[in-house]
Protein backbone atom coordinates (compact mmCIF):
# COMPACT_ATOMS: atom_id res chain seq x y z
CA UNK A 1 0.00 0.00 0.00
CA UNK A 2 2.79 2.39 0.94
CA UNK A 3 4.55 1.57 -2.29
CA UNK A 4 1.35 2.24 -4.20
CA UNK A 5 0.98 5.61 -2.53
CA UNK A 6 4.60 6.45 -3.31
CA UNK A 7 4.13 5.49 -6.93
CA UNK A 8 0.91 7.53 -7.07
CA UNK A 9 2.67 10.51 -5.53
CA UNK A 10 5.47 10.22 -8.02
CA UNK A 11 2.94 10.11 -10.83
CA UNK A 12 1.19 13.19 -9.47
CA UNK A 13 4.51 14.96 -9.12
CA UNK A 14 5.51 14.19 -12.66
CA UNK A 15 2.13 15.47 -13.86
CA UNK A 16 2.64 18.69 -11.92
CA UNK A 17 6.12 18.99 -13.31
CA UNK A 18 4.73 18.47 -16.79
CA UNK A 19 2.13 21.18 -16.25
CA UNK A 20 4.79 23.54 -14.89
CA UNK A 21 7.07 22.82 -17.84
CA UNK A 22 4.22 23.42 -20.28
CA UNK A 23 3.29 26.67 -18.57
CA UNK A 24 6.87 27.93 -18.61
CA UNK A 25 7.24 27.01 -22.24
CA UNK A 26 4.05 28.70 -23.38
CA UNK A 27 4.61 31.68 -21.10
CA UNK A 28 7.90 32.25 -22.89
CA UNK A 29 6.20 32.01 -26.25
CA UNK A 30 3.49 34.41 -25.11
CA UNK A 31 5.95 36.97 -23.75
CA UNK A 32 8.08 36.79 -26.88
CA UNK A 33 5.33 37.04 -29.44
CA UNK A 34 2.33 38.75 -27.82
CA UNK A 35 3.32 42.22 -29.00
CA UNK A 36 3.85 41.10 -32.58
CA UNK A 37 0.64 39.09 -32.79
CA UNK A 38 -1.46 41.80 -31.16
CA UNK A 39 -0.04 44.47 -33.46
CA UNK A 40 -0.70 42.21 -36.43
CA UNK A 41 -4.31 41.83 -35.35
CA UNK A 42 -4.73 45.57 -34.88
CA UNK A 43 -3.34 46.18 -38.36
CA UNK A 44 -5.74 43.60 -39.80
CA UNK A 45 -8.86 44.23 -37.78
CA UNK A 46 -8.50 47.71 -36.27
CA UNK A 47 -10.83 47.08 -33.36
CA UNK A 48 -8.89 46.49 -30.10
CA UNK A 49 -11.46 44.11 -28.56
CA UNK A 50 -11.58 41.90 -31.62
CA UNK A 51 -7.80 42.05 -31.86
CA UNK A 52 -7.46 40.83 -28.28
CA UNK A 53 -9.95 38.05 -28.89
CA UNK A 54 -8.12 36.79 -31.96
CA UNK A 55 -4.75 37.16 -30.27
CA UNK A 56 -6.07 34.91 -27.51
CA UNK A 57 -7.29 32.43 -30.12
CA UNK A 58 -3.91 32.35 -31.81
CA UNK A 59 -2.11 31.41 -28.61
CA UNK A 60 -4.78 28.85 -27.73
CA UNK A 61 -4.18 27.26 -31.11
CA UNK A 62 -0.46 27.24 -30.48
CA UNK A 63 -1.09 25.26 -27.28
CA UNK A 64 -3.32 22.82 -29.15
CA UNK A 65 -1.17 22.43 -32.25
CA UNK A 66 2.36 22.71 -30.92
CA UNK A 67 2.93 19.02 -31.56
CA UNK A 68 2.32 19.57 -35.28
CA UNK A 69 5.10 22.13 -35.57
CA UNK A 70 8.09 20.88 -37.61
CA UNK A 71 11.22 23.02 -37.21
CA UNK A 72 12.69 21.52 -40.36
CA UNK A 73 9.82 22.91 -42.42
CA UNK A 74 9.84 26.55 -41.34
CA UNK A 75 10.96 28.87 -38.52
CA UNK A 76 8.59 29.18 -35.60
CA UNK A 77 7.58 32.75 -36.52
CA UNK A 78 6.41 31.63 -39.95
CA UNK A 79 4.31 28.87 -38.41
CA UNK A 80 2.91 31.24 -35.82
CA UNK A 81 1.94 33.94 -38.28
CA UNK A 82 0.40 31.36 -40.60
CA UNK A 83 -1.89 30.49 -37.68
CA UNK A 84 -2.60 34.19 -37.14
CA UNK A 85 -3.35 34.67 -40.84
CA UNK A 86 -5.80 31.76 -40.83
CA UNK A 87 -7.41 33.02 -37.66
CA UNK A 88 -8.23 36.33 -39.33
CA UNK A 89 -9.48 34.61 -42.48
CA UNK A 90 -11.75 32.39 -40.40
CA UNK A 91 -12.93 35.41 -38.47
CA UNK A 92 -13.92 37.26 -41.64
CA UNK A 93 -15.55 34.16 -43.02
CA UNK A 94 -17.69 33.86 -39.93
CA UNK A 95 -18.53 37.50 -39.74
CA UNK A 96 -19.15 37.81 -43.50
CA UNK A 97 -18.71 41.50 -43.46
CA UNK A 98 -16.02 44.05 -43.93
CA UNK A 99 -15.01 46.46 -41.18
CA UNK A 100 -15.52 50.09 -42.05
CA UNK A 101 -14.21 52.80 -39.87
CA UNK A 102 -15.40 56.36 -39.89
CA UNK A 103 -13.31 59.16 -38.57
CA UNK A 104 -15.99 59.98 -36.00
CA UNK A 105 -15.88 56.47 -34.51
CA UNK A 106 -12.11 56.70 -34.18
CA UNK A 107 -12.45 60.05 -32.44
CA UNK A 108 -15.02 58.54 -30.06
CA UNK A 109 -12.60 55.76 -29.30
CA UNK A 110 -9.92 58.27 -28.45
CA UNK A 111 -12.22 60.20 -26.16
CA UNK A 112 -13.07 57.06 -24.12
CA UNK A 113 -9.58 56.92 -22.68
CA UNK A 114 -8.76 60.08 -20.71
CA UNK A 115 -4.98 59.60 -20.83
CA UNK A 116 -2.29 62.20 -20.31
CA UNK A 117 -1.73 64.43 -23.28
CA UNK A 118 1.25 62.52 -24.65
CA UNK A 119 -0.50 59.18 -24.75
CA UNK A 120 -3.64 60.87 -26.08
CA UNK A 121 -1.64 62.21 -28.98
CA UNK A 122 -0.16 58.78 -29.53
CA UNK A 123 -3.62 57.23 -29.53
CA UNK A 124 -4.74 59.77 -32.08
CA UNK A 125 -1.86 58.83 -34.34
CA UNK A 126 -2.68 55.17 -33.93
CA UNK A 127 -6.27 55.86 -34.71
CA UNK A 128 -5.38 57.71 -37.88
CA UNK A 129 -3.11 54.88 -38.91
CA UNK A 130 -5.80 52.26 -38.33
CA UNK A 131 -8.31 54.29 -40.27
CA UNK A 132 -5.89 54.62 -43.17
CA UNK A 133 -5.14 50.91 -43.13
CA UNK A 134 -8.84 50.12 -43.28
CA UNK A 135 -8.96 51.86 -46.66
CA UNK A 136 -6.60 49.31 -48.17
CA UNK A 137 -7.68 46.02 -49.68
CA UNK A 138 -7.33 43.05 -47.38
CA UNK A 139 -4.35 41.56 -49.21
CA UNK A 140 -2.41 44.83 -49.08
CA UNK A 141 -3.36 45.33 -45.47
CA UNK A 142 -2.22 41.79 -44.66
CA UNK A 143 1.16 42.25 -46.32
CA UNK A 144 1.78 45.51 -44.49
CA UNK A 145 0.69 43.92 -41.22
CA UNK A 146 3.00 40.94 -41.77
CA UNK A 147 5.91 43.08 -42.84
CA UNK A 148 5.84 45.56 -39.96
CA UNK A 149 4.69 43.41 -37.07
CA UNK A 150 6.06 39.91 -37.59
CA UNK A 151 9.65 40.63 -38.53
CA UNK A 152 9.33 38.10 -41.39
CA UNK A 153 11.24 38.45 -44.62
CA UNK A 154 9.45 38.96 -47.94
CA UNK A 155 10.11 35.36 -48.92
CA UNK A 156 8.55 34.04 -45.72
CA UNK A 157 5.54 36.32 -46.13
CA UNK A 158 5.23 35.08 -49.72
CA UNK A 159 5.19 31.45 -48.51
CA UNK A 160 2.42 32.14 -46.01
CA UNK A 161 0.28 34.06 -48.47
CA UNK A 162 0.92 31.92 -51.51
CA UNK A 163 2.60 34.69 -53.51
CA UNK A 164 6.00 35.12 -55.09
CA UNK A 165 8.69 37.05 -53.28
CA UNK A 166 8.85 39.73 -55.97
CA UNK A 167 5.07 40.07 -55.88
CA UNK A 168 5.19 40.74 -52.16
CA UNK A 169 7.81 43.42 -52.69
CA UNK A 170 5.78 45.16 -55.39
CA UNK A 171 2.52 45.03 -53.43
CA UNK A 172 4.32 46.31 -50.35
CA UNK A 173 5.72 49.34 -52.14
CA UNK A 174 2.39 50.20 -53.79
CA UNK A 175 0.52 49.75 -50.52
CA UNK A 176 2.91 52.01 -48.66
CA UNK A 177 2.53 54.60 -51.37
CA UNK A 178 -1.22 54.39 -51.15
CA UNK A 179 -1.12 54.56 -47.38
CA UNK A 180 1.09 57.60 -47.52
CA UNK A 181 -1.38 59.35 -49.80
CA UNK A 182 -4.32 58.45 -47.57
CA UNK A 183 -2.59 59.61 -44.42
CA UNK A 184 -1.51 62.83 -46.05
CA UNK A 185 -5.01 63.60 -47.28
CA UNK A 186 -6.65 62.74 -43.99
CA UNK A 187 -4.02 64.56 -42.01
CA UNK A 188 -4.72 67.77 -43.87
CA UNK A 189 -8.44 67.28 -43.36
CA UNK A 190 -8.00 66.47 -39.67
CA UNK A 191 -5.77 69.44 -39.05
CA UNK A 192 -8.37 71.67 -40.58
CA UNK A 193 -10.97 70.23 -38.19
CA UNK A 194 -8.65 70.74 -35.19
CA UNK A 195 -8.05 74.35 -36.16
CA UNK A 196 -11.79 74.89 -36.52
CA UNK A 197 -12.48 73.32 -33.11
CA UNK A 198 -9.82 75.42 -31.44
CA UNK A 199 -11.22 78.55 -33.04
CA UNK A 200 -14.74 77.75 -31.83
CA UNK A 201 -13.49 77.13 -28.29
CA UNK A 202 -11.62 80.44 -28.26
CA UNK A 203 -14.73 82.23 -29.41
CA UNK A 204 -16.84 80.55 -26.73
CA UNK A 205 -14.32 81.32 -23.95
CA UNK A 206 -13.88 84.91 -25.01
CA UNK A 207 -17.53 85.70 -25.37
CA UNK B 1 22.72 61.04 -48.73
CA UNK B 2 19.83 61.53 -51.07
CA UNK B 3 20.35 61.37 -54.80
CA UNK B 4 19.16 64.44 -56.64
CA UNK B 5 16.78 62.52 -58.88
CA UNK B 6 15.15 60.54 -56.03
CA UNK B 7 11.40 61.10 -56.04
CA UNK B 8 10.28 63.11 -53.00
CA UNK B 9 7.64 60.53 -52.09
CA UNK B 10 10.40 57.94 -51.63
CA UNK B 11 11.58 59.69 -48.49
CA UNK B 12 8.01 59.92 -47.23
CA UNK B 13 7.51 56.21 -47.85
CA UNK B 14 10.66 55.42 -45.87
CA UNK B 15 9.45 57.66 -43.09
CA UNK B 16 6.08 55.92 -43.11
CA UNK B 17 7.76 52.52 -43.01
CA UNK B 18 9.77 53.63 -40.03
CA UNK B 19 6.60 54.83 -38.30
CA UNK B 20 4.84 51.57 -38.99
CA UNK B 21 7.78 49.62 -37.61
CA UNK B 22 7.87 51.63 -34.41
CA UNK B 23 4.12 51.64 -33.87
CA UNK B 24 3.17 49.48 -30.93
CA UNK B 25 -0.57 49.08 -30.32
CA UNK B 26 0.04 46.59 -27.53
CA UNK B 27 0.80 49.41 -25.10
CA UNK B 28 -2.88 50.31 -25.25
CA UNK B 29 -3.90 46.75 -24.49
CA UNK B 30 -5.16 46.20 -20.96
CA UNK B 31 -5.78 42.48 -21.36
CA UNK B 32 -2.27 41.21 -21.73
CA UNK B 33 -2.06 39.73 -18.23
CA UNK B 34 -5.56 38.33 -18.50
CA UNK B 35 -4.71 36.61 -21.77
CA UNK B 36 -1.50 35.26 -20.26
CA UNK B 37 -3.41 33.76 -17.35
CA UNK B 38 -5.96 32.23 -19.72
CA UNK B 39 -3.14 30.59 -21.61
CA UNK B 40 -1.69 29.12 -18.39
CA UNK B 41 -5.12 27.73 -17.55
CA UNK B 42 -5.28 26.19 -21.03
CA UNK B 43 -2.03 24.37 -20.31
CA UNK B 44 -3.51 22.99 -17.11
CA UNK B 45 -6.71 21.90 -18.85
CA UNK B 46 -4.74 20.32 -21.65
CA UNK B 47 -2.83 18.21 -19.15
CA UNK B 48 -5.99 17.23 -17.27
CA UNK B 49 -7.66 16.19 -20.52
CA UNK B 50 -4.59 14.21 -21.49
CA UNK B 51 -4.59 12.43 -18.14
CA UNK B 52 -8.32 11.67 -18.31
CA UNK B 53 -7.84 10.27 -21.77
CA UNK B 54 -5.01 8.06 -20.57
CA UNK B 55 -7.08 6.84 -17.61
CA UNK B 56 -10.02 6.05 -19.88
CA UNK B 57 -7.84 4.24 -22.36
CA UNK B 58 -6.25 2.23 -19.57
CA UNK B 59 -9.66 1.34 -18.19
CA UNK B 60 -10.90 0.20 -21.56
CA UNK B 61 -7.82 -1.56 -22.82
CA UNK B 62 -6.29 -2.53 -19.50
CA UNK B 63 -9.20 -4.81 -18.76
CA UNK B 64 -8.95 -6.53 -22.08
CA UNK B 65 -5.23 -6.06 -22.52
CA UNK B 66 -4.32 -9.73 -22.32
CA UNK B 67 -7.04 -10.71 -24.78
CA UNK B 68 -5.98 -7.91 -27.07
CA UNK B 69 -2.34 -8.93 -27.04
CA UNK B 70 -3.09 -12.61 -27.60
CA UNK B 71 -5.61 -11.85 -30.32
CA UNK B 72 -3.20 -9.54 -32.13
CA UNK B 73 -0.40 -12.08 -31.92
CA UNK B 74 -2.68 -14.80 -33.27
CA UNK B 75 -3.78 -12.64 -36.20
CA UNK B 76 -0.21 -11.78 -37.07
CA UNK B 77 0.82 -15.43 -36.86
CA UNK B 78 -2.02 -16.53 -39.16
CA UNK B 79 -1.19 -13.79 -41.62
CA UNK B 80 2.50 -14.69 -41.72
CA UNK B 81 1.70 -18.38 -41.99
CA UNK B 82 -0.72 -17.73 -44.85
CA UNK B 83 1.85 -15.75 -46.76
CA UNK B 84 4.57 -18.35 -46.32
CA UNK B 85 2.44 -21.47 -46.67
CA UNK B 86 -0.72 -20.68 -48.63
CA UNK B 87 -1.22 -24.32 -49.54
CA UNK B 88 -1.07 -25.23 -45.89
CA UNK B 89 -3.98 -23.00 -45.09
CA UNK B 90 -5.94 -24.55 -47.93
CA UNK B 91 -5.19 -28.00 -46.58
CA UNK B 92 -5.98 -26.91 -43.06
CA UNK B 93 -9.27 -25.50 -44.24
CA UNK B 94 -10.32 -28.96 -45.29
CA UNK B 95 -12.06 -30.27 -42.19
CA UNK B 96 -11.51 -33.89 -43.16
CA UNK B 97 -7.70 -33.56 -43.28
CA UNK B 98 -4.94 -32.75 -40.85
CA UNK B 99 -1.31 -32.12 -41.65
CA UNK B 100 0.97 -34.80 -40.32
CA UNK B 101 4.20 -33.82 -42.06
CA UNK B 102 5.52 -30.88 -44.01
CA UNK B 103 8.62 -30.80 -46.18
CA UNK B 104 10.02 -27.54 -47.45
CA UNK B 105 12.22 -28.40 -50.41
CA UNK B 106 13.28 -24.85 -51.19
CA UNK B 107 12.02 -21.30 -51.36
CA UNK B 108 9.21 -22.17 -53.73
CA UNK B 109 8.17 -25.79 -53.16
CA UNK B 110 6.59 -27.58 -50.25
CA UNK B 111 5.23 -31.09 -49.84
CA UNK B 112 2.59 -31.81 -47.24
CA UNK B 113 1.45 -35.14 -46.01
CA UNK B 114 -2.05 -35.09 -44.68
CA UNK B 115 -4.05 -37.67 -42.81
CA UNK B 116 -7.54 -38.21 -44.14
CA UNK B 117 -9.60 -38.80 -40.97
CA UNK B 118 -12.59 -40.06 -42.90
CA UNK B 119 -10.60 -42.75 -44.58
CA UNK B 120 -8.83 -43.91 -41.38
CA UNK B 121 -11.55 -46.42 -40.71
CA UNK B 122 -11.19 -47.91 -44.17
CA UNK B 123 -7.40 -48.21 -43.95
CA UNK B 124 -7.26 -51.89 -43.22
CA UNK B 125 -9.53 -52.89 -46.09
CA UNK B 126 -7.75 -50.49 -48.41
CA UNK B 127 -4.40 -52.11 -47.60
CA UNK B 128 -5.70 -55.48 -48.61
CA UNK B 129 -6.90 -54.06 -51.90
CA UNK B 130 -3.53 -52.47 -52.55
CA UNK B 131 -1.71 -55.72 -51.99
CA UNK B 132 -3.92 -57.48 -54.47
CA UNK B 133 -3.37 -54.73 -56.98
CA UNK B 134 0.35 -55.05 -56.61
CA UNK B 135 0.16 -58.70 -57.52
CA UNK B 136 -1.78 -57.87 -60.63
CA UNK B 137 0.55 -55.04 -61.63
CA UNK B 138 3.15 -57.08 -63.41
CA UNK B 139 0.59 -58.96 -65.43
CA UNK B 140 -1.19 -55.88 -66.67
CA UNK B 141 1.76 -53.50 -67.25
CA UNK B 142 1.56 -53.54 -70.97
CA UNK B 143 -2.22 -53.12 -70.99
CA UNK B 144 -2.02 -50.18 -68.58
CA UNK B 145 0.74 -48.56 -70.59
CA UNK B 146 -1.44 -48.64 -73.69
CA UNK B 147 -4.45 -47.39 -71.75
CA UNK B 148 -2.54 -44.54 -70.11
CA UNK B 149 -1.10 -43.47 -73.40
CA UNK B 150 -4.58 -43.25 -74.81
CA UNK B 151 -5.73 -41.24 -71.80
CA UNK B 152 -2.74 -38.90 -71.98
CA UNK B 153 -3.29 -38.34 -75.68
CA UNK B 154 -6.95 -37.59 -75.09
CA UNK B 155 -6.10 -35.18 -72.30
CA UNK B 156 -3.57 -33.44 -74.48
CA UNK B 157 -6.17 -33.04 -77.19
CA UNK B 158 -8.65 -31.63 -74.68
CA UNK B 159 -6.05 -29.35 -73.15
CA UNK B 160 -5.71 -25.97 -74.67
CA UNK B 161 -1.99 -25.93 -73.90
CA UNK B 162 0.08 -26.69 -76.94
CA UNK B 163 3.06 -28.93 -76.45
CA UNK B 164 6.26 -28.92 -78.42
CA UNK B 165 8.24 -32.13 -78.76
CA UNK B 166 11.94 -32.58 -79.25
CA UNK B 167 13.84 -35.73 -80.02
CA UNK B 168 17.10 -34.16 -78.95
CA UNK B 169 17.83 -32.68 -75.51
CA UNK B 170 20.26 -30.17 -76.98
CA UNK B 171 17.50 -28.83 -79.23
CA UNK B 172 15.07 -28.67 -76.33
CA UNK B 173 17.67 -26.82 -74.23
CA UNK B 174 17.40 -23.84 -76.56
CA UNK B 175 13.76 -23.38 -75.61
CA UNK B 176 14.10 -23.18 -71.83
CA UNK B 177 15.74 -20.65 -69.57
CA UNK B 178 17.65 -23.05 -67.32
CA UNK B 179 20.17 -25.84 -67.69
CA UNK B 180 18.40 -29.10 -68.59
CA UNK B 181 19.87 -32.14 -66.86
CA UNK B 182 19.40 -35.77 -67.78
CA UNK B 183 20.10 -38.86 -65.65
CA UNK B 184 23.42 -40.50 -66.24
CA UNK B 185 22.06 -43.74 -64.85
CA UNK B 186 18.96 -45.48 -66.17
CA UNK B 187 17.61 -48.93 -65.39
CA UNK B 188 18.64 -51.56 -67.86
CA UNK B 189 16.87 -51.27 -71.20
CA UNK B 190 15.93 -47.61 -70.76
CA UNK B 191 16.96 -44.74 -73.02
CA UNK B 192 15.96 -41.19 -73.89
CA UNK B 193 12.69 -41.00 -75.83
CA UNK B 194 11.68 -37.35 -76.18
CA UNK B 195 11.53 -33.94 -74.53
CA UNK B 196 8.42 -31.84 -74.21
CA UNK B 197 7.85 -28.20 -73.40
CA UNK B 198 4.79 -25.94 -73.23
CA UNK B 199 4.62 -23.66 -76.21
CA UNK B 200 5.17 -20.09 -75.18
CA UNK B 201 6.82 -20.98 -71.86
CA UNK B 202 10.49 -21.43 -71.19
CA UNK B 203 10.10 -22.42 -67.56
CA UNK B 204 9.11 -26.11 -67.83
CA UNK B 205 10.46 -29.21 -69.57
CA UNK B 206 9.58 -32.89 -69.35
CA UNK B 207 11.95 -35.68 -70.38
CA UNK B 208 10.61 -39.14 -71.24
CA UNK B 209 12.73 -42.28 -71.06
CA UNK B 210 11.32 -45.44 -72.62
CA UNK B 211 12.17 -48.96 -71.71
CA UNK B 212 10.79 -52.37 -70.97
CA UNK B 213 8.31 -51.10 -68.45
CA UNK B 214 6.53 -47.83 -68.00
CA UNK B 215 8.15 -44.62 -69.08
CA UNK B 216 10.39 -42.88 -66.61
CA UNK B 217 9.34 -39.25 -66.58
CA UNK B 218 11.53 -36.40 -65.36
CA UNK B 219 9.86 -33.00 -65.04
CA UNK B 220 12.02 -29.94 -64.51
CA UNK B 221 11.08 -26.32 -63.87
CA UNK B 222 12.85 -23.16 -62.95
CA UNK B 223 11.74 -22.24 -59.43
CA UNK B 224 10.28 -18.79 -58.91
CA UNK B 225 7.08 -17.25 -57.63
CA UNK B 226 5.32 -18.13 -60.89
CA UNK B 227 6.25 -21.78 -60.80
CA UNK B 228 6.04 -22.20 -57.03
CA UNK B 229 3.86 -25.01 -55.71
CA UNK B 230 2.68 -26.78 -52.60
CA UNK B 231 1.86 -30.46 -53.05
CA UNK B 232 -0.36 -32.22 -50.58
CA UNK B 233 -0.86 -35.98 -50.47
CA UNK B 234 -2.45 -38.41 -48.10
CA UNK B 235 0.06 -41.08 -49.08
CA UNK B 236 3.27 -41.72 -47.17
CA UNK B 237 5.98 -39.12 -47.61
CA UNK B 238 9.57 -39.70 -46.63
CA UNK B 239 12.55 -37.37 -46.63
CA UNK B 240 15.46 -38.30 -48.90
CA UNK B 241 18.68 -36.59 -49.91
CA UNK B 242 19.46 -36.10 -53.60
CA UNK B 243 22.99 -34.83 -54.19
CA UNK B 244 22.98 -32.89 -50.88
CA UNK B 245 19.59 -31.39 -51.66
CA UNK B 246 16.41 -31.96 -49.65
CA UNK B 247 13.99 -34.26 -51.38
CA UNK B 248 10.97 -36.42 -50.67
CA UNK B 249 9.98 -39.88 -51.72
CA UNK B 250 6.26 -40.18 -52.17
CA UNK B 251 4.78 -43.63 -52.44
CA UNK B 252 4.51 -45.40 -54.72
CA UNK B 253 7.00 -43.97 -57.28
CA UNK B 254 7.70 -40.23 -57.06
CA UNK B 255 10.70 -38.22 -55.95
CA UNK B 256 10.62 -34.44 -55.66
CA UNK B 257 13.60 -32.22 -54.98
CA UNK B 258 15.01 -28.81 -55.69
CA UNK B 259 18.58 -27.89 -56.52
CA UNK B 260 20.25 -24.76 -57.84
CA UNK B 261 16.86 -23.04 -58.25
CA UNK B 262 15.52 -25.84 -60.45
CA UNK B 263 12.75 -28.15 -59.26
CA UNK B 264 12.73 -31.83 -60.26
CA UNK B 265 9.96 -34.42 -60.21
CA UNK B 266 10.91 -37.96 -61.10
CA UNK B 267 8.21 -40.54 -61.77
CA UNK B 268 9.52 -44.11 -61.79
CA UNK B 269 6.48 -46.32 -62.02
CA UNK B 270 7.23 -49.93 -61.40
CA UNK B 271 10.57 -49.26 -59.72
CA UNK B 272 11.63 -49.40 -56.13
CA UNK B 273 12.54 -46.40 -54.04
CA UNK B 274 16.22 -47.35 -54.15
CA UNK B 275 16.24 -47.56 -57.93
CA UNK B 276 14.42 -44.23 -58.21
CA UNK B 277 16.86 -42.57 -55.84
CA UNK B 278 19.75 -43.96 -57.89
CA UNK B 279 18.31 -42.44 -61.04
CA UNK B 280 17.69 -39.13 -59.25
CA UNK B 281 21.20 -38.95 -57.85
CA UNK B 282 22.68 -39.47 -61.32
CA UNK B 283 21.01 -36.23 -62.48
CA UNK B 284 23.83 -33.75 -62.12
Amino acid sequence: MERAITIFSQKELSRQEQVRADQEFFAEIFDSYYKRIYNYMRYRLGNPDESEELTSQVFEQVVRKIKTYRPERAPFEVWLFAIANHAVSDYYRKRKRREWFSLESIEDLVSQHPDPEESALQNEEHARLIAALSSLKDRERNIIAMKFTSGLKNLEIANIMGLSESNVGVILYRSLNQLRTILKTRSESFEKKIVLCKALMWIWITF
Amino acid sequence: MKAENTPPEYGEILELASTLKETDFSQESRSREKLRQQLMNSCLEKNICKESEEVSMNKIFGKYRLNLVLGTAACIAVLVFTIIFPGTIKAMADVTSSISKMFRLGNYSTVIQVEDKVSDKADSSQKQEEEQQKDDTEQTISEETITEKKEVNEKKKESKVELVHFTDIAEAQKSVCFKVLAPEYLPSGYSFKEAEIYKGSDQYITLYFKGTGKDIILMQRIMNKDTAFEFATDGPVEAVEINEAKGVWMEPHTILWEKDEVGYALFCKGFSKEEAVKVACSIK
